[in-house]
């Protein structure tokens, strides 16, 4: 038993990857035996499969697929812009402005994003007169998300040791130039992981949108699913488009992480 | 290098680590600083750096009076080349990126004149063999001499060095206090915090004794060593000299 749980937990020791075809060999056994499970799973299952009635609706999966898309996309752009605002400001001189960073933090951080969407929608925009739902969708993603990377990004800041500061500040580097030249490029490697975690998750809450009816992936799932009565047909696709937007991420922020690799 | 301290005085919480420094030092090239861990010698060094700022006092450097603002205190950085006990390279760029960086960042260099300068340095510590090495791929002594010559690069006023050997086994300590002798050969005004009385003792031509947060003695290195006038410094010395 404890012989097993090391061989689990152990690395081997130069670091090196296995060889290749231990690699295919492995992976096509666990990939494998999961398909079995669940092969065996929906062969249990008493459901008269009728895809047929679903395909009819390929061009709405596409077209809420593509909304998906451009949301995240969007609100992703936006929530990288929000958070490195507030996980500076957290670390201001300032002190307005750390608290300003503290309450948002943990404001969206404790309540639920559906409920935030619905005050957002329907209090908030509605009282500065935006009534555009993909805007108002967008704008509340991003803040949702911001909270979480600045989170990521604030602890990432302060992994960075006080001897480097030090050492910036010791060659003349202003403050600006110590966050440019030091800390980002160091903080980027090191926050990658947890960061495309949090991507891959902001593109699923996009699905909540549904209840500000924004037409996206889900809400057109939801709605192939009333006209058909095909429920696993309506929502399997959905799950399958969803993995197709957040693997890539997934495989890009493992190429990154092998390029900009260094011991510390 | 001529240092002036009136009521310089530095707390960390309720610790004094600068007790009230009053001194008109010598004109001097090479000057050591020894003393006990804790006695104050790292933060003195630090405040000629320009990265503590005092309490109160006040501290001249050749005659001219440093102000403890921000942009002051930037200024007077960029003139000093400062070296410390970790190397303090930074990990993410490579041994010649860490030479060319306050080059080109803080003193305004083009990129050719800033390849040219360090190149010209890397070569001349016999490093241009690792100059794309990132610092975990260097030795200590490598790491120590390239942080050596990151300082040396953007010609300082003078330099300071805060116990630069004691993360290093003694080879490499002598690969790095050779260094540190030449440049006093060459005629660089140094400042070193050390633990090596030999090399304060042969290297430096004047040493201050802290302790307490007070220098409690000072002369030229020879006499210190040989005729300590202090109880503090004769009970010092009695204890690092014992092995």
């Amino acid at each position: 038993m404890g012989n097993m749980l090391s061989a689990i937990l152990s690395q081997p020791e130069d670091g090196s990857a296995p060889p290749l075809l231990s690699r295919i060999v492995a992976f096509t056994t666990v990939l494998l035996l999961i398909s079995v499970l669940f092969w065996f799973a929906f062969n249990q299952l008493q459901y008269g499969w009728n895809w047929g009635a679903v395909w009819q609706y390929r061009q709405k999966f596409l077209q809420g697929w593509l909304t998906t898309l451009l949301i995240s996309a969007a609100a992703l752009c936006l929530s990288l812009l929000i958070s490195v605002f507030f996980a500076l400001a957290r670390r201001s001189r300032l002190l307005p402005l750390r608290y300003l960073s503290l309450l948002y933090i943990e404001v969206v951080r404790g309540t639920p994003l559906l409920v935030q969407i619905l005050v957002f929608f329907y209090v908030v925009a509605d009282a500065v007169g935006v009534s555009n739902r993909y805007a108002v969708g967008i704008l509340t993603l991003a803040l949702f998300a911001g909270a979480y990377l600045s989170e990521i990004i604030r602890a990432g800041i302060e992994s960075i040791g006080e001897s480097q500061l030090e050492s910036a500040a010791a060659i003349g580097l202003t403050r600006l130039q110590t966050y440019r030249f030091v800390i980002f490029p160091q903080v980027v490697r090191r926050i990658l992981p947890p960061l495309t975690g949090q991507f891959a998750s902001l593109i699923k809450d996009s699905s909540l949108l549904s209840i500000i009816a924004v037409s996206e992936f889900t809400l057109n799932a939801q709605e192939v699913n009333a006209f058909t009565f095909s429920t696993l047909e309506s929502y399997l696709p959905l799950a399958v488009g969803y993995l197709l937007l957040t693997l890539p991420i997934s495989l890009f922020s493992r190429y990154l992480e092998q390029k900009y690799r260094y011991a510390t | 290098m001529q240092l002036s301290f009136k009521n310089l005085m530095k707390s960390y919480g309720s610790r004094r680590v600068l007790n009230d420094i009053t001194i008109d030092l010598p004109d001097t090239r090479a000057m050591a600083v020894i003393g006990p861990s804790g006695g104050g010698k790292t933060t003195l060094l630090r405040t000629i750096a320009g990265l503590e700022r005092p309490d109160c006092g006040q501290l001249s450097i050749d005659g001219e009076l440093l102000q403890f603002d921000d942009a002051s205190l930037l200024l007077h950085r960029r003139s000093i080349g400062t070296v410390f006990q970790a190397f303090n390279l930074f990990p993410h760029l490579t041994a010649l990126e860490n030479i060319l960086l306050p080059l080109e960042q803080a003193h305004g260099y083009r990129h050719p004149e800033a390849m040219e300068a360090a190149e010209s340095i890397l070569k001349r510590f016999q490093l241009e063999g690792h100059a794309d090495k990132k610092p975990a791929q260097l030795s200590g002594g490598q790491q120590q001499r390239i942080a050596i010559a990151r300082a040396i690069a953007i010609k300082p006023r003078f330099l300071l060095f805060d116990e630069p050997t004691s993360a290093l086994d003694p080879e490499m300590t002598s690969e790095v206090l050779d260094i540190i002798g030449e440049l006093r050969d060459e005629g660089r005004d140094l400042l070193l915090v050390t633990h090596h009385m030999g090399f304060a003792r042969t290297a430096a031509d004047y040493c201050l004794f802290v302790a307490d947060g007070r220098i409690v003695e000072n002369g030229p290195a020879e006499q210190l060593f040989a005729e300590p006038k202090s109880k503090e410094l004769r009970q010092f010395l009695g204890r690092v000299m014992r092995y």
